[in-house]
């Protein structure tokens, strides 16, 4: 079916370092992706899948010249892109409808569409009349006739944002569309839709890659789907082949390094943590959970289930409808960080760099930050004694400072979650919330933040644990909660812990497997 | 026959017009300041015109920009007027240039300008009136010479800068003070209109020059800041100060000894002489081309000599 | 040598005792009168003012989110206005003929102290609330409320300035402590106790942190919204005492008093050394930064210069000492 000449788009051999934000390779930590190879033939559905990080996105990026690989060739119909011409693609008809929202909030529905592709009328203005049946016409592809185009685009609804972000990417008449989770936002109905119209298209002669976390629109509409792991293309099948779900999650999984976590079971006490029929937003699933003292408690979930909202109300940032939070016997108040850190929770929040830091304070200050008072006589703060705290907490955490007064801001990422953890320690915090505890951190520091927590369930501590890698809950939990649609869908314990397991029901792919 | 026809009907017209006048009511009269906060100069030159309109049988109100150099607020205020057709201004311009195009847009509205104390350019305003400052601060420096015994070192605290107003004060004392003398101005900062301003500058530059002999100040509203600065650099009554306006503070001061003399304006006559000819001139009782551009309200130097008579009329 | 370098460079008021040390240096070679002990009393005793203010400003830069306070100028004018009013009767109150002559009574001088500042901290309360509980951003809330408080001067003063306060309230603005000016006595003493309330309390390193990371600092637990409306109290606590010095200095009250002073001290702040980012600040500099202001307007005064030539070099000077900031914190980034 696929043959040579039929290639609209082939990666030879790509590789990709640790990337900044404008797409400059940083030199250090493992690549983002390796040995990629990859081919989408012409009119064709290919399916990518991986687990979060597994580097699609990356290889999408590569593709719409986004970023440059360090290495490899991308070829576009044949033809090779020059590595210093990222604008290649894009003028040879790919379109992306990217995860993030690329649309101007304050611009129309039609604006946006024509964005870049402006009708200039008599007089150098812009032909308003022509973009809105332009924009009506768009929509009316996407069955979507229901969109005012004059309206701005902020007062939508997310849902048809982004049909208004797919209509942009069609307007360029694509020959290769990339939609990188484009139904994580569409409800049931409208999801349908936008497969009606990639159905369309398709017999159109256009080819689509599809990014996606929900198993079941594999088998809808894919044609092949390759396999990512750690950044490299580990398998490509076409879909009627796979013979079923657990096959895909176990080469999403691999078969993983255990002794990195140095996991061991710790005595369990009374329960630390009881959330009680809590429901965030009216309509919400209500969520009840447990976390013990000794236990590690993973909270998993594809990204936007809804895990840090949970943890963000019980900890009393937001406020929530309904329900009941525990800690350690208190009921607290909602909405009340201060009652929930004085009843001895704490919280390790996964953006380090807005929630967990003050960069321009110095390590020893960051550290000390919830403690102040502990540390104070009538207000003024003891110099000596944050300094005898700090150093302590630095020694005990091995924390690479150069001084206690260095500015935390030029901390490495695993040195910054150190200090913030041991600005928790310090305040003795027995139940702990860590948010994407290892996220942006390299190999030897994530080891050394799993000791650290196993050291602490050990004396006695309590931790949820939310994280979307999958090793890391598979290897560091005791109890597993799974959220979907900010509900809680499943709970595993002790052996039934598995990656596939945890991913199957994470993905909504529970249904699929009972059938099968 | 028909002339005497026709005078029936210019006379039946001109009957009417007056009727109509009457029937329209009272002119209406907008008197427009630049602030009313901490200038009583202003203040009181607007009550008066205000309060001769009324007398004369007018509608007004007074208008302020809100600031000594609320330029822009000026210029909307007077495009307001227009719209609401009023048909007297008497107006003290924050600023003579930027003011022309709405004065002229005023003029084709058939507004009459009557401007008091600061000119505008061009010549859509029927005069203007004002003290004569470059020769009321002449004045003031010719007492100056003769107190001086025609030697010695003067500073000038200015207005600010960029005031037409200010600038003649200081150059008429400047020019007539040096000549035929032996005195020198050793120094001239502005004191922008304030107090404050005015006493920091008198600081510094008694700093510079510890031996001067005399002060002029270009308004009384600075003159306190000045004496605060002389007392604290325990100059008191060493340095002579001679101010301008002739408020009653100014007096005051004289007869207290603090100032030697203040060279007065008189802002109440200012007032009523611009809603006079304004009204007259929309009665058609005075004859917008026989008024001369500027008519000098008059000026007086006011020392210890004539200080109480002076306050009687002072402002 | 390096080394030595780089320690001075750690601190963030380098820049402006280098600025300072340099224009006084030039002037004192070139001109004449400029070194006398008088004229630096008098330049720190015309920086007071707009120094206390700073302070105040300093701590509301540092609390983050474009924290600004437009306002400082026009509650220094009605805090001063309303201080004179309970001073002065009011049948003398509407005569501005003359030079009053007060009596020194000291209970009505106290009570009228206490209603300056209590005027002073309630406008700064409602900035604060504007700006915490409303969540207005601070630039255009108190611009606000710079417009209100010039109104309600004008309105309650009818637009009357006054000459004269009782002398012992003057003594505050115009005597001496040995050789120390009472204002700048006064403006030393606040900045060092801001200075320890800023570097050694809870208080300070919440601010601090506040201003820093916001997110963080509710994620730590701290009083946000409350550390944000104390900043703007003590700023308008600061610009009521601002006001007290400026009329007892003057021997006045004027219902434009202080007209621009805010941008003087928010101009002291950043030339002392505060990023207006937030989070990172120092009242030293700032009051350093206000006396840097008064210096460079010294010698104009003194050698006779136009107004005219002042703007443009005072605009490039805090370009200069803003440019040299970012040098220092650079240089300063190396270890």
């Amino acid at each position: 079916m696929v043959t040579g000449s039929d290639e609209v788009i082939r990666l030879r051999d790509v590789r990709k370092g640790l990337y900044d934000l404008s797409g400059k390779t940083l030199n250090r930590g493992i690549p983002v992706l390796s040995d990629i190879n990859f081919s989408l033939a012409k009119g064709e559905i290919h399916v990518l899948l991986g687990e979060n990080g597994a580097g699609k996105s990356s290889l999408v990026k590569v593709i719409c010249g986004a970023i440059e690989p360090d290495q490899g060739k991308v070829f576009i119909e044949g033809e090779e892109i020059p590595a210093n011409d990222p604008g290649k693609a894009l003028s040879s008809g790919v379109a992306i409808v990217s995860q993030e929202f690329s649309l101007c909030p304050n611009l129309t529905v039609a604006e946006n569409i024509a964005l870049g592709r402006e009708q200039i009328g008599a007089g150098g203005f812009l032909d308003k009349k022509t973009m809105l049946a332009a924009a009506a016409a768009q929509l009316a592809r996407l069955e979507a006739s229901y969109i005012d185009p004059s309206r701005k685009v902020k007062r939508l609804p997310v849902a048809e944002q982004q049909l208004v972000e797919i209509a942009k990417a069609l307007a360029a008449e694509p020959r290769v569309l990339i939609l990188d989770e484009p139904t994580s936002a569409l409800t049931d109905n409208q999801v349908d839709m936008l497969f009606k119209v990639v159905r369309l298209l398709k017999s159109g002669g256009v080819s689509m890659i599809y990014i996606t976390h929900k198993l079941k629109e594999i088998f809808e509409i894919g044609d092949r789907v390759t396999v990512l792991r750690d950044g490299r293309t580990i398998r490509t099948i076409p879909v009627n082949e796979v013979a079923d779900v657990g096959e895909m999650i176990q080469m999403m999984i691999g078969s993983k390094l255990e002794n990195l976590f140095h996991k061991e079971a710790c005595p369990v006490g009374d329960a630390a943590l009881v959330v009680e029929n809590l429901v965030g937003r009216p309509g919400d699933q209500a969520v009840d959970l447990v976390v013990r003292k000794g236990e590690i408690v993973g909270l998993a979930g594809i990204v936007g289930a809804g895990r840090t909202e949970l943890a963000r109300m019980i900890f009393g940032i937001d406020k929530y409808a309904s329900g009941r939070v525990e800690v350690f016997g208190k009921t607290l108040p909602p909405g009340n960080p201060r009652a929930a850190i004085a009843a001895g929770m704490g919280f390790i929040p996964e953006d380090r760099k807005r929630q967990g830091i003050v960069p321009l304070m110095s390590v020893a200050e960051n550290m000390c930050h919830v403690s102040a008072r502990r540390l104070s006589w009538h207000g003024f703060v003891s110099i000596g004694k944050r300094r005898k705290l700090a150093a302590d907490y630095v020694s005990r955490l091995k924390v690479a400072a150069a001084s206690l007064g260095q500015e935390i801001r030029y901390l490495s990422g695993g040195n910054q979650q150190k200090v913030i953890l041991g600005k928790w320690l310090s305040a003795n915090s027995r139940l702990l919330i860590f948010d994407e505890p290892t996220r942006g951190i390299d190999v030897g520091a994530k080891s050394a933040i799993y000791r650290l927590m196993v050291d602490l369930a050990r004396r006695g501590a309590a931790i949820l644990m939310i994280s979307s890698e999958l090793q890391e809950i598979v290897g560091m939990s005791d109890r597993v909660f799974i959220m979907r649609n900010r509900g809680v869908v499943a709970t595993l314990e002790g052996g039934s812990i598995a990656g596939d397991a945890i991913l199957r029901y994470a993905m909504g792919g529970e249904e699929l497997v009972r059938g099968s | 026959m028909l002339k005497s026809v026709l005078k029936l009907c210019f006379a039946a017209i001109a009957v009417n017009i007056l009727f109509a006048a009457a029937f329209a009511g009272q002119p209406r009269v907008a008197v427009v300041v630049k602030t009313l906060t901490g200038d009583v100069f202003q203040l009181k030159m607007a009550e008066a015109a205000r309060d001769k309109a009324i007398e004369l049988g007018a509608d007004a109100t007074i208008y302020q920009a809100g600031g000594q150099t609320a330029v822009q607020r000026m210029v909307q205020i007077i495009e307001d007027l227009i719209t609401q057709q009023v048909d007297v201004i008497v107006i003290s311009p924050l600023d003579s240039k930027a003011v022309v195009p709405v004065f002229q847009q005023a003029k084709e509205e058939g507004v009459i300008i009557v401007c008091m104390d600061q000119v505008a350019e061009g010549d859509d305003y029927v005069t203007f009136i004002s003290t004569d400052n470059y020769a009321a601060a002449a004045l003031g420096a010719e007492f100056a010479k003769e107190q001086l015994g025609g030697k010695g070192k003067v500073l000038v605290v200015e207005g600010a800068p960029g005031s037409s107003v200010g600038d003649d004060r200081k150059n008429g004392f400047k020019d007539t003070i040096v000549k035929d003398s032996r005195i020198e101005v050793v120094g001239s900062q502005s004191g922008y209109w304030t107090n404050e301003r005015a006493m920091a500058a008198m600081e510094n530059m008694l700093q510079a020059n510890p031996g001067v002999d005399l002060v002029f100040s270009c308004s009384d509203g600075m003159t306190g800041g000045i004496l605060e600065a002389i007392k604290l650099a325990g100059k008191e009554g060493r340095i002579k100060v001679i101010s301008f306006d002739g408020s009653s503070f100014g007096i005051e001061l004289i007869k207290e000894g603090k100032i030697i003399a203040d060279v007065a304006q008189f802002p109440i006559k200012i007032g009523q002489m611009a809603a006079e000819i304004g009204i007259g001139v929309f009665n058609g009782t005075v004859d917008p081309a026989s008024l001369p551009k500027f008519i000098d309200s008059g000026t007086k130097l006011i020392t210890a000599e004539n200080a109480d008579e002076s306050l009687a009329d002072a402002f | 040598m390096a080394t030595a370098l780089k320690r001075i460079l750690s601190f963030k008021e380098a820049p402006i005792v280098f600025l300072i040390l340099v224009v006084a240096l030039l002037c004192g070679v070139f001109v004449p009168n400029f070194l006398t002990a008088a004229n630096l009393v008098n330049i720190l005793s015309q920086s007071a003012t707009v120094g206390i203010m700073a302070i105040g400003i300093t701590l509301v830069i540092i609390s983050g989110s474009g924290g600004i306070d437009l306002s400082a100028g026009s509650i220094l004018g009605v805090s001063s206005i309303v201080m004179a009013m309970t001073i002065i009767p009011p049948e003398l109150y509407r005569d501005t003929a003359a030079m009053l002559v007060l009596p020194n009574d000291y209970w009505v001088i106290f009570k009228a102290l206490v209603f300056c500042m209590g005027v002073g901290m309630f406008c700064g309360f409602l900035n604060g609330a504007m700006v915490a509980w409303v969540g207005l951003p601070p630039f255009i809330a108190t611009l606000a409320m710079m417009t209100a408080a010039r109104g309600l001067a004008a309105y309650i003063s009818a637009g009357i300035p006054t000459y004269g306060l009782p002398t012992s309230l003057v003594w505050v603005g115009q005597n001496s402590l040995w050789f120390v000016p009472v204002p700048v006595a006064l403006m030393i003493a606040l900045a060092v106790i801001v200075h320890i309330i800023l570097t050694r309390t809870t208080y300070g390193m919440s601010l601090l942190a506040v201003g820093g990371n916001r997110e963080t600092s509710r994620f730590c637990g701290m009083n946000v919204k409350g550390t944000l409306i104390s900043v703007y109290v003590i700023c308008g606590l600061f610009a009521a005492v601002g006001g007290v010095i400026l009329s007892a200095r003057s021997n006045q009250a004027h219902p434009d008093a202080g007209i621009g002073y805010e941008l003087s001290a928010i101009s002291a702040a950043v030339l002392g050394g505060t990023s207006m980012m937030g989070g990172s600040g120092g009242v030293l500099g700032a009051v350093l930064g206000a006396v840097f202001l008064s210096l460079i307007q010294n010698p104009i005064n003194l050698l006779n210069i136009p107004v005219a030539y002042m703007k443009p070099i005072m605009g490039a000077l805090i370009v200069i000492a803003v440019l040299l900031d970012q040098w220092r914190k650079k240089q300063s980034i190396g270890d």
